[in-house]
This record gives structure tokens, C-alpha cells and sequence, in this order.
């Protein structure tokens, strides 16, 4: 079914609620519709239609078309569809009605427009505070165009606690994050725990929210964006990178050249090899079998090595650029590449099998942190995580992007919905990217890495896409704009659905649990932790206070001046 | 002039019953009153322990003392103090001394119950007990003075009888306990000897029992069936001891409670020994080893299910109560096995038999202490409920040591008494393959379950005293101001506590006084291992200050093992020092984001969870309401008026939730939980 035929069957129901339509091309379909039916129509096209909630997003567009904008996004991914439902809100008392209560996976998304826009989403079952610090004052939106990138809000207090929930009756507390030894993204987790049993849990994260979508829409051109967007994680910047480049060029209509659509694949599935690959080793960590986690780090050495010779870095490889890429593979490179993944195949194969015949691992992680399908869908919940319970979803088959349209294969799914599952689909998921990596190099064609772009980008179009990253379908949203920036631009990981999905997958099952589920969403990496400086002379220890690191850290940071922002090519 | 020991019993119990009336008299002064009866206390605690002392030096009267012949075929009264009745005795002076000093702290407070209720009623009871002791009727006099005994504890398990959970307690243990005197009586009438005035004399029915045991098998066997239920039910042996006994104990104040475990529950365990083990003499046909049996697997499952229960418990002397069911099955336990092996491994049944009268004696010492220590925190902080409860020992320190020694002693520590009574029977039960192939069997089930015990006082110690400072306890503490309890409530927990340890280290001192008991009790079983002692000394587990089986299979030395252990630490001192090891107290890590609150709190209900779950069937839940029911905050704990505020106040904040239930669920609403 493709776009027309999904307008047809949605303006036959709602017929006087659409207010617009625009059919970019066969796979995207914006419609404008009546705020006031939000509710009915995200119902329809989540339950009825049975799409996959993507993300909400909200834009200030009032200096442009005197609107705030709320986008729910819905993919079709049978069809390959993507569906943007617009509603235009007036600019003095920006509200909408919540679709939480109907679509769970949505709650993240509206608390995220409170925080960020102010538009008020009434009805939501947990209007708590997401994104915004602890101490930033209420009624003070970043995102609104009236806020300055850099303003530092004068009634910042530092000292105010997050209020959190009080757990339920009978159960104590136990506080899990932001800094924890296994749990390696600063996200605060506070679990109500029975005994052993954890019944339910709070989430307090965004601990390190740095602006970047601001900073990009305030200061930032067209092309220093890629080298942010690359920075968003340490794992899959590559991904980040390469969605917002594709959303650039699909709302400006930017053709690529092919052998850059080969070189952006050639390096995402390398991403997705190293990313696998520590994944794996790091579940076996979790899981207590250290010796795989060594090998899974040893084998994956070389994938790192290969990386920095074709790009100069092991990570952040400064690909992208909007209509192309920076760097080409030579044909010595390739031969290189191929012996890696040669010896990559069959090292991991001897991992594979220590992993699947040990019965150790496959008990530890068998019906732990389980996510059915059906949980999947209520969720939103992406990649490896959706595919272990039998969704069968992969942007790069479902909305195919750069060459993998080109390219062929598998889609690795698994029945049993639990750990064990995203184990299995993640170290077959390892052969898939090897053997695309090898069609890659047999296909690629000399040619220019880059298209040649004369003029300005159009303003005000949208840009939506999506990249399959190592752990599930990356969102990015784009409205081009004027001074070759952005207007808005909004990022959705795939781990900010997944994990909505944890309090989930945790609750009713033992504390030893939590580590390897939280695990198996595989969040990102971003780990810090306090620092202790050791005086030798003396030998005595002191520990850093919070207050002492800020301080540090603002002295090294005095004048932020970011005034270079480059002209598009 | 010489005066048989059993006069001075006699007049213990005199003293105890016109304390009692004094006491009565002088209820109105708290204080005066509470003075009183420690005085008469101590005054019968005189007389008793000259009576024992006199039966340890010389040897029991030949026949029992006349005390009261009303004439007729009307039975007469008579007292019998040998060495077992003498030990008894002096364990419940022993302990009810240092529950008296107790009282004169605890129940100084000015309270809306007064002391008429509570004074004369322990004096009562302690008369009763004497009497219960010394008699060698089973029959009237016996129903007496267990009347005695139970109707002023049955008043004083109810002391605070506005809590209805406490009436249904004190209910429940009457009940119970005329069940049991019911089934004793009929029992004795079974046995009864044909000899108008002394029928049911114990003495008298010895001669008698085998004729008996000859021409009505049946009846005999009828007749210690119905004994041993009845001991069974006062002693708390499964299953009926889990039916009043852990309601009963924490619904008493806290020294009663510390009595009714100490050493209320050992006159069923007299009871046993008087009927069992002292009763029919050696070689007339009574079946030893099949009634040991019986008390062995009695003692086993008392043992296990008292111990798993007391796992589930989350209020303090909830707990205690279901531990005394755990440790009264040890003593089942070592009673049996001395039976099974009286006649085929004499040094085993001796050393079987001397592990549960020291577990008696040693029980009676740390369970009151921990009865005992449990008041204290009651008085401190008003609550027994150990949720609510912890980091009491920065505050309480003292308490907190003797609760320490105290749980170290009954978790079977070595250095502590607890280990001693626990080595003799596990020696005597894992060595006796030979002579009964289930004793190993009992013995390791019995040994595996103390690993229960321990984790039970490590529940019981961590909770209350180690974890973080509870809100409640903050609340109580009034800016972290010390809350040790006064002299009275202190002085009986650092005698009872120091015994426990001096008893950990001299094992020797215990076991000779057995020894001597043993030896100056003539009857039955114990009588005949008596009498082996003097041909045999040798046979008697001690080796020189510690303990061992001179047959060289097992030793014990623990002052060697103190000394070897203290030498340790300061080595570890010394070494910590010179190389200038720093320590550093901090808060608890919460992963340094969260503040630290009264949830974050690993309190007594998380304990375990796992163990719990999988035992469930066993039953005991914990009954949250009764000790609920009971708390009070110490600061509102001082006049009716007060407290008729407060239960109003209560009342109102309930009917509030009520109202405003709806809305206090929506906002629990977990944010990110996924099912809508």
C-alpha cells in the first residue's frame, strides 16, 4: 500500500480533520490534521492501521509560519511508508491533547515537548520533568526560538533534588546509576525492590543532555553538523551522522553519488561489527564469563585498526557530508579489509559456537528481561531488542537508505523475546554485516564521492530519516533553514524508546537481573565517574566533590566562542 | 537445728505469695511496688539457692517431705528436691532476679495500665512455677500450682489488654495450657498407683509402673502419650507450640516474655525429664529407646520449623518467640537421643543428656537477654516492629553488645555458650552411628539447621542495631541523643550477657554442675547415669579446662581457640598499624545521584526473600497487626489522654486516605511502566 492509498483510507475516516496533505515521494506522507482529533487519529493509525510509533516531536515555528508544530510519526513498515501526522498549534496557548494513554511508546516523546517547547500536552499520565536538569527553572523552554543557545538562566539552582515517586508499599529502594560498574550510561534507575524481586522502578536520566540540537539550529552550518551529530554516542556516531546527512538531502532533494552510498554502508556495517562485538563481549562480562568477554574484545581489535587506516580514526570517522562523503577506500585498503573480515568470520564463528554450545550464558539470559511482541508494539521498542521477540523490522530492508537496496540480505529474527534472544540475533547479525561489507566491496564503481551543490538549500522543507543502527532504527528530523542552517532538528536514538521498555522488562524478576536486561537493550556507552587525585608526596587520597569538577571544568571553558560556521560547498 | 532443703522452698513460695500480697497493696506506687517484689524476689531467690545448694553438697532427702497432710484419703503435699529439681529451681530464681530488676526499669514509666495487674501477678506466677517444681504430685497439687503458674501469666500476657490482639493471645494460652494440665491429669489417672492419699504421687507411682507396664501395656502407653502431649504443648514442640507460643510471647511485657521463654517453657521440659528420664527405673520393660524416639523426631521437627518460621518474622520478639520453639526442639532433641542411647552408649546418652540440660540453662540465659534486650528497644523507641527499626547501636551501645553476645551465643558461636550445648549434642548424635543409625541422621539435620539460627540473629543483630538510622529511630532519638536504657534495664542484660560468655569459655564450670545434679539426682535414667559417673568419672566430656570424649574422637578447647583468636587480631592490629592503614566512614554509596532516604533502607522484610518464598508452606507469616497495633511512639507514650489523642488522630488520617485514595494511586503511577 503505498502513500496515496493510505491517504484514501485515512481522509475517508477522517475526512474533514485532514487538513493538508503532501506526498514528498512513494515513502513519506505528511498530513496536517485537526489537533482536536489527534487522539482519534493516532488511535486509528496505531491500532487500526497497525503502524510502529517512531517519535513525537515538537518545533517552534512561530517566527516562519506563526505556529508551534507537534509531528507524530508513524512508520509502515510493510510498506516501507513513513507517516507524519502535523498539527499546527496556535502560538499564544500552544496545547495538545496526550496520546500516552493510547500509544505508551508516546510518553517520552510528550514529556520531551513539555520540557523542551512548553506546549502544554494535557491529559498525559506522567507530566513529569524528562530532559531539563534538576535545577532549571519551570516555565523556561530551551527550544523556543526566543531563548539565546547560550543563555544561562540567572534562577539556576543547583541545589534543588529531583522529587522523586515514593515506591510502593512493602518495597525498599535501591538506587541504580548513574555511575555503576556495570550500567554504562549515566541514567539513574530507582528501583522499588521486594526482597530479591524487583517490582517496579523510576527512571531519572538525561543527565547529560548537551544541547546539541539547539546549539546545531543556533550556530551550527549545514556541514559542521555531520561532525556533531557524529559526537551525539561512541558507538554509533557513523549512524547519527549519515541519518542527518540523509534527512538534509531528502528534504533538499540531494542526489548521492553511488560509490559514496557504498562508502557510507561499507562504514555503518562496520559500526555495527564493532558495535556487535563488544555488545557480545560485554553481555558475556555482565553474565560472568569474562573469558569471552576478552576475546570478543580481541577479535574486534582489527575492525578498529581497519577503521583508522580508511578513515583516521577508530571511531568518528568524519565521513559525511551533506550530498556525499570525505573519504575513499583504496584498493590495498580493500584487500586489507577483506583479510580482516576473512579472519573476523572465522574467529567469530569459534565465539558463536563457545557461546551457543556453553549452556551457561544461553540459562543466565533465557526468560530474563522479556519483551514480547505485542510489548514491542506498545513500546516502540527497536532493533535487536524487537527482532529477539520475532518483529521482523530493519530500516535497511524496510526504508532502504545509501546501497543497501542494492545489496542482499537477511533479516535475523528470534522467537523466545528475552536476552537470550538478542544475544542469538546480535552474533548472527555479525555474518550479515561481513557478507554485506564483501558485496559492498565487489560492487562499488569508481566514481566522485561527492555531489557538487551550487546553490543554497530550499528553506522551510522536512526531512525525515531513518538509519538502522546497531540497536535499532535511528530517527532524524530536519527543517531546513535560512543561513545555511537548520531550523530544527530533532534526533531520536534508538535507545530512547528502548529504553521506555526496561521498567518493563525488569519488573517481577530477581535485582541480579537488572544488569544483564538493561544490558540487553544495549545502551550506549558514556561512562564517567568521580575522580580521585592521589598527592605522592604525600600519599594521601581526596576525592573530587561535584562542586570542585564544575568548578575545574568552567575555568578550562571560560570564553565559549563559537562563531566559525562554514559555507556549504 | 537442720532443715530439709524442701522447707526452704517452702518458704520461698510463702515469701513469694505475701510479696505478692504487698505488692498488690502498694500497686498505686509504681515504683515501691516494683522495689517490693524484686525484694521478695530476691529474698525466695535466698532460700531457693540454699536449698539447691544444700542438695549440690549433700545429696537429696531419701523421701520426699511432708509438707501439708490434710488427713483422710485427701492426698498429701510433698516437696522433692533432688539434684535436677535443684537445678531448675535455681535457673528460675536465676532468671526471674534478673527479669524483676528488668521490671523496675521497664514498667517504671507511668502507663495507662497500672501495676495491679503486674507486680502480684509475677509473684504469683513464680510461686507456681516453685511449687510446679518441687512437687512430686501429678495430679491436685499439680493442677494447682500449673493453675497457678498459668492464670497470672495468662493476666499478664494480657497486661495490655486493650489491644485486642493481645486478649486473643492471652485466650489462646489458657486455652491451650488447660488443654495441656487436662491431658497430664488424665494421663496421671492412668498411672495412678493404688495408695489412697499418694495415688498419684510420683514416687508412689513408681513402685507401681511395673505391674502396670506388665498387666496394661496399652494403658501405660496411653497414659505417657497423653504426659508427653501434655509437656509437648507447655514446652511448644511441634505443632502446638507454634499455636500459642509466638503470640503469646510478644504480647507479654518484655520481661515476662523474657520468663516465659527462659524459663516457663523448661518446666515442660521438666516435665519430660520428671516423666521420661527420672520416672521408671532402668530394667523393668518400659521402652526407653522408643519413647526417645518419639521426643527425638518431636525435637527435630520442632527444631527445623520453629527455626524456618522464625526466618519469616519481621517483629522482634515475634521472632524470639518462634527461635525459643527452634532451640526447646534442640533440648527434645538431646532428651531423645539420651534415651535412645542410655542403654547401648552410656557415655553418648551422658553426654546427650548433659548438652540438653546445658542448652536449658544456656538457652534460659540468652534467650531472656534477648527478651530482655528487646524490651529495652521497645522502652527506647516503642516499636518491636523491625521495619521500622535500625542503626540503634550508636545510640544504644551496651544494648547492643549484650544483644551481640547474645545472638553470637545462640547461633552457636564458638567462645559462647550457645556452641558448648551444641557441641555435647551433635557430639553425642553424628558419633552414634553405631548404636541408632538415624542419630547421625538428626544430628547433621540438626546441625544444618542452626546455619538458620545464625542467619536469623544476623537479621535480628543487622537490622536493629547495624543498618542505617531509621526515620523512626531518628524520630525517637530526638537529635541523635543516646537512648540507653537506664541501670535497671541495663545491669540484668550485662549479668546475663557476661555468663553467656563465661560459659562460652569455661565450659567446664557447667558441666561439672550437671555433673553434681546428675549425681544427686537417684531416679530413672538420669539416676542410673548418675550412678555411672561415680565408677566411671571418665566418661564426663571434659578434658581439663575445655571439653572432649576421652575415647579421643572429639575435643573442644576454647580458651585455647580465644587465645589463638585474640593473638590473631592483635597481630592484625599490629599490622594494620605499622603499615599506617587509614579507615574512612562515609554514607552509603547511591550511585551519586539520589539522596539518601528512609526507603533506601535494607530493612528486616527484604531479608531472605528468596528462603521465605520457597518455605511459605511451612506457615508463621508474620502477623503484622499484632505488634502494628501496639506501637506507639515513646514520646506519646505517657499519659491515657495523650495516647486517646493520638488513636483519634490515627483514626481521622485513616478515613482521610480513604478519601483521597484515588488520587494518591494515580500519582504512584509508575511513569515508564509499560502495561497501561
Amino acid at each position: 500500500m503505498n502513500a496515496h492509498d493510505r491517504l484514501k483510507q485515512i481522509s475517508a475516516r477522517f475526512g474533514q480533520d485532514v487538513f493538508r496533505a503532501d506526498i514528498p515521494g512513494n515513502d513519506r506522507l505528511y498530513l496536517t490534521v485537526s489537533p482536536a482529533q489527534i487522539r482519534l487519529i493516532c488511535h486509528y493509525v496505531f491500532a487500526e492501521l497497525d503502524a510502529r510509533y517512531v517519535v513525537s516531536i515538537g518545533t517552534d515555528d512561530r517566527p516562519y509560519s506563526g505556529h508551534f508544530l507537534v509531528f507524530h510519526n508513524f512508520a509502515f513498515d510493510a510498506d516501507g511508508l513513513l507517516l507524519s501526522l502535523i498539527s499546527e498549534l496556535p502560538a499564544d496557548a500552544p496545547r495538545l491533547a496526550s496520546i500516552s494513554d493510547l500509544i505508551p511508546a508516546a510518553n517520552w516523546g510528550e514529556r520531551e515537548i513539555m520540557d523542551m517547547l512548553g506546549i502544554e500536552i494535557t491529559g498525559h499520565p506522567y507530566p513529569k520533568r524528562l530532559v531539563l536538569p534538576d535545577g532549571w527553572p519551570e516555565g523556561l523552554h530551551p527550544l523556543r526560538k526566543d531563548m539565546d543557545w547560550n543563555h544561562v538562566p540567572e534562577d539556576f539552582d543547583p541545589d534543588r533534588s529531583f522529587a522523586f515517586d515514593a515506591p510502593p508499599e512493602g518495597c525498599t529502594v535501591v538506587p541504580f546509576g548513574p555511575f555503576h560498574p556495570t550500567l554504562d550510561e549515566p541514567a539513574h534507575f530507582r528501583l522499588y525492590v521486594e526482597g530479591e524481586m524487583v517490582r517496579g522502578c523510576e527512571y531519572r536520566g538525561f543527565m547529560v543532555h548537551r544541547g546539541i540540537e539547539k546549539l546545531a539550529e543556533s550556530v551550527m552550518g549545514y556541514n559542521d553538523i555531520p561532525m556533531l551529530a557524529e559526537r551525539v554516542c561512541g558507538i554509533c556516531g557513523c549512524v547519527h551522522s549519515v541519518a542527518y546527512v540523509q534527512a538534509v538531502e531528502a528534504a533538499a532533494h540531494i542526489v548521492v553519488p553511488p560509490r559514496a552510498e557504498f562508502m557510507r554502508t561499507l562504514m555503518l556495517e562496520m559500526e555495527r561489527l564493532h558495535s556487535h562485538l563488544l555488545w557480545v563481549g560485554l553481555a558475556c562480562h555482565i553474565a560472568g564469563f569474562d573469558t569471552l568477554f576478552m576475546q570478543a574484545f580481541r577479535i574486534r581489535e582489527p575492525v578498529m585498526w581497519i577503521s583508522e587506516k580508511i578513515t583516521g580514526n577508530r571511531k568518528t570517522y568524519g565521513l559525511c557530508q551533506v550530498g556525499g562523503v570525505r573519504w575513499d577506500i583504496t584498493p590495498a585498503l580493500k584487500d586489507e579489509l577483506r583479510a580482516v573480515l576473512a579472519k573476523l568470520e572465522e574467529e567469530w564463528l569459534d565465539v558463536a559456537e563457545a557461546v551457543f554450545k556453553d549452556k551457561n550464558v544461553q540459562k543466565r539470559t533465557s526468560d530474563v528481561g522479556v519483551a514480547s511482541a505485542a510489548f514491542c508494539k506498545r513500546m516502540g521498542l527497536l532493533g535487536p531488542v524487537a527482532r529477539a521477540a520475532g518483529v521482523d523490522i530493519d530500516t535497511r530492508r524496510d526504508f532502504p537508505y545509501a546501497a543497501y537496496g542494492r545489496l542482499d540480505f537477511a533479516v535475523i529474527t528470534h522467537h523466545t523475546a528475552d536476552v537470550w534472544g538478542r544475544v542469538v540475533v546480535r552474533i548472527k547479525e555479525v555474518f550479515e554485516s561481513i557478507s554485506l561489507m564483501r558485496q559492498c566491496l565487489d560492487l562499488m564503481e569508481p566514481g566522485p564521492l561527492q555531489t557538487v551543490i551550487d546553490e543554497a538549500l530550499p528553506v522551510g522543507r522536512l526531512g525525515f530519516a531513518s538509519v538502522e543502527a546497531p540497536r535499532g532504527e535511528s530517527h532524524h528530523f530536519v527543517i531546513t533553514g535560512e543561513n545555511n542552517r537548520p531550523r530544527r532538528w530533532r534526533i531520536r536514538a534508538p535507545t530512547y524508546q528502548n529504553l521506555q521498555g526496561v521498567p518493563g522488562m525488569i519488573k517481577d524478576q530477581t535485582l541480579a537481573d537488572m544488569t544483564i536486561s538493561l544490558g540487553g537493550i544495549d545502551p550506549c556507552f558514556s561512562c564517567t565517574d568521580r575522580m580521585e587525585v592521589i598527592d605522592i608526596r604525600s600519599g594521601t587520597a581526596r576525592t573530587w566533590t561535584q562542586e570542585e569538577l564544575l568548578a575545574a571544568v568552567r575555568q578550562t571553558q571560560q570564553p565559549a566562542t563559537l562563531t566559525t560556521t562554514k559555507d556549504a560547498p | 537445728m537442720h532443715l530439709p532443703a524442701e522447707t526452704f522452698v517452702v518458704w520461698a513460695i510463702l515469701v513469694a505469695l505475701a510479696g505478692a500480697v504487698l505488692c498488690a497493696l502498694t500497686a498505686k506506687f509504681r515504683q515501691l511496688s516494683n522495689i517490693l517484689a524484686l525484694a521478695s524476689v530476691a529474698f525466695a531467690a535466698l532460700f531457693v539457692l540454699l536449698a539447691s545448694g544444700m542438695v549440690f553438697v549433700s545429696g537429696p532427702a531419701v523421701a520426699p517431705h511432708t509438707v501439708f497432710s490434710p488427713g483422710g484419703d485427701w492426698p498429701d503435699l510433698r516437696f522433692h528436691i533432688d539434684g535436677l529439681a535443684a537445678l531448675f529451681l535455681g535457673l528460675v530464681v536465676f532468671i526471674t532476679l534478673a527479669a524483676s530488676v528488668f521490671s523496675c526499669g521497664y514498667m517504671a514509666q507511668p502507663s495507662e495500665y497500672g501495676l495491679l495487674r503486674y507486680t502480684p501477678n509475677l509473684l504469683l506466677f513464680f510461686a507456681g512455677m516453685l511449687g510446679l517444681l518441687a512437687t512430686t504430685d501429678l495430679f491436685f497439687y499439680f493442677f494447682f500450682f500449673w493453675q497457678l503458674m498459668t492464670l497470672p501469666s495468662y493476666q499478664l500476657i494480657r497486661y495490655e489488654h486493650r489491644i485486642a490482639a493481645y486478649r486473643h493471645a492471652a485466650n489462646k494460652y489458657l486455652l491451650m495450657m488447660q488443654l495441656a494440665v487436662v491431658a497430664i491429669m488424665l494421663g496421671s489417672a492412668l498411672l495412678a498407683a493404688p495408695h489412697p492419699s499418694l495415688a498419684y504421687d510420683l514416687d508412689a507411682m513408681t513402685y507401681s509402673l511395673p505391674e502396670l507396664l506388665v498387666s496394661a501395656p496399652a494403658r501405660a502407653t496411653l497414659a505417657f502419650s497423653l504426659v508427653l502431649l501434655g509437656f509437648g504443648i507447655k514446652m511448644g514442640l511441634w505443632p502446638f507450640g507454634q499455636i500459642w507460643l509466638p503470640d503469646a510471647h510478644p504480647a507479654a511485657p518484655s520481661p515476662i516474655s523474657a520468663l516465659l521463654s527462659g524459663v516457663m517453657l523448661k518446666t515442660g521440659v521438666y516435665g519430660v525429664l520428671r516423666l521420661f528420664l527420672c520416672f521408671a527405673p532402668p530394667g523393668i520393660g518400659f521402652p526407653v529407646a522408643a519413647w526417645g524416639a518419639c521426643i527425638m523426631v518431636c525435637g527435630l521437627l520442632t527444631l527445623t520449623t520453629g527455626t524456618l518460621q522464625a526466618l519469616q518474622q519481621d517483629q522482634s520478639k515475634r521472632l524470639l518467640a518462634f527461635s525459643s520453639i527452634g532451640q526447646i526442639g534442640y533440648i527434645a532433641l538431646g532428651l531423645g537421643a539420651a534415651m535412645v542411647l542410655s542403654d547401648v552408649a552410656p557415655a553418648l546418652a551422658l553426654c546427650a543428656l548433659l548438652g540438653a540440660l546445658l542448652h536449658v540453662i544456656h538457652h534460659a540465659l540468652f534467650k531472656s537477654l534477648l527478651f530482655l534486650n528487646a524490651g529495652s528497644i521497645l522502652t527506647a523507641t516503642g516499636s518491636q516492629d523491625m521495619n521500622k527499626l535500625g542503626g540503634l547501636f550508636a545510640l544504644m551501645p551496651i544494648t547492643g553488645i549484650c544483644a551481640l553476645i547474645a545472638s553470637l551465643a545462640i547461633a552457636g558461636v564458638p567462645l559462647f555458650n550457645g556452641f558448648t550445648s551444641k557441641w555435647l549434642l551433635y557430639t553425642a548424635t553424628l558419633l552414634a552411628g553405631r548404636a541408632a543409625w538415624f542419630l547421625p541422621l538428626c544430628g547433621a539435620i540438626a546441625l544444618m539447621v542452626s546455619v538458620f539460627t545464625l542467619a536469623l540473629f544476623i537479621k535480628y543483630f543487622g537490622t536493629l542495631y547495624l543498618s542505617r538510622r531509621s526515620a523512626w529511630v531518628d524520630a525517637c532519638a530526638q537529635n541523635g541523643k543516646r537512648m540507653e536504657g537506664n541501670y535497671w534495664l541495663l545491669t540484668p542484660q550485662i549479668a546475663l550477657a557476661a555468663l553467656c560468655v563465661f560459659l562460652g569459655l569455661f565450659p567446664w564450670v557447667g558441666i561439672t554442675l550437671l555433673a553434681r545434679a546428675l549425681a544427686t539426682s537417684p531416679n530413672g535414667i538420669v539416676g542410673a547415669l548418675g550412678q555411672m559417673l561415680t565408677y566411671h568419672p571418665e566418661f564426663l566430656p571434659l578434658q581439663g579446662w575445655g571439653m572432649g570424649l576421652n575415647n579421643g574422637t572429639a575435643h573442644w578447647l576454647p580458651i585455647l581457640l580465644g587465645v589463638i583468636l585474640a593473638a590473631l587480631f592483635f597481630l592484625g592490629l599490629l599490622l594494620s598499624r605499622l603499615g599506617g592503614a587509614s579507615a574512612r566512614t562515609d554514607a552509603p554509596w547511591l550511585c551519586g545521584y539520589a539522596q539518601e532516604t528512609e526507603q533506601n533502607r535494607y530493612n528486616a522484610r527484604q531479608f531472605y526473600s528468596d528462603i521465605k518464598r520457597a518455605l511459605a508452606w511451612l506457615g508463621g507469616a508474620p502477623a503484622a497487626t499484632a505488634a502494628a497495633a501496639s506501637d506507639r511512639h515513646p514520646l506519646h507514650h505517657h499519659n491515657r489522654q495523650e495516647n486517646l489523642r493520638t488513636r483519634k488522630e490515627a483514626l481521622y488520617a485513616m478515613t482521610a486516605a480513604h478519601d483521597a485514595a484515588p488520587e494518591t494511586v494515580q500519582t504512584a503511577r509508575n511513569p515508564t511502566r509499560a502495561t497501561p
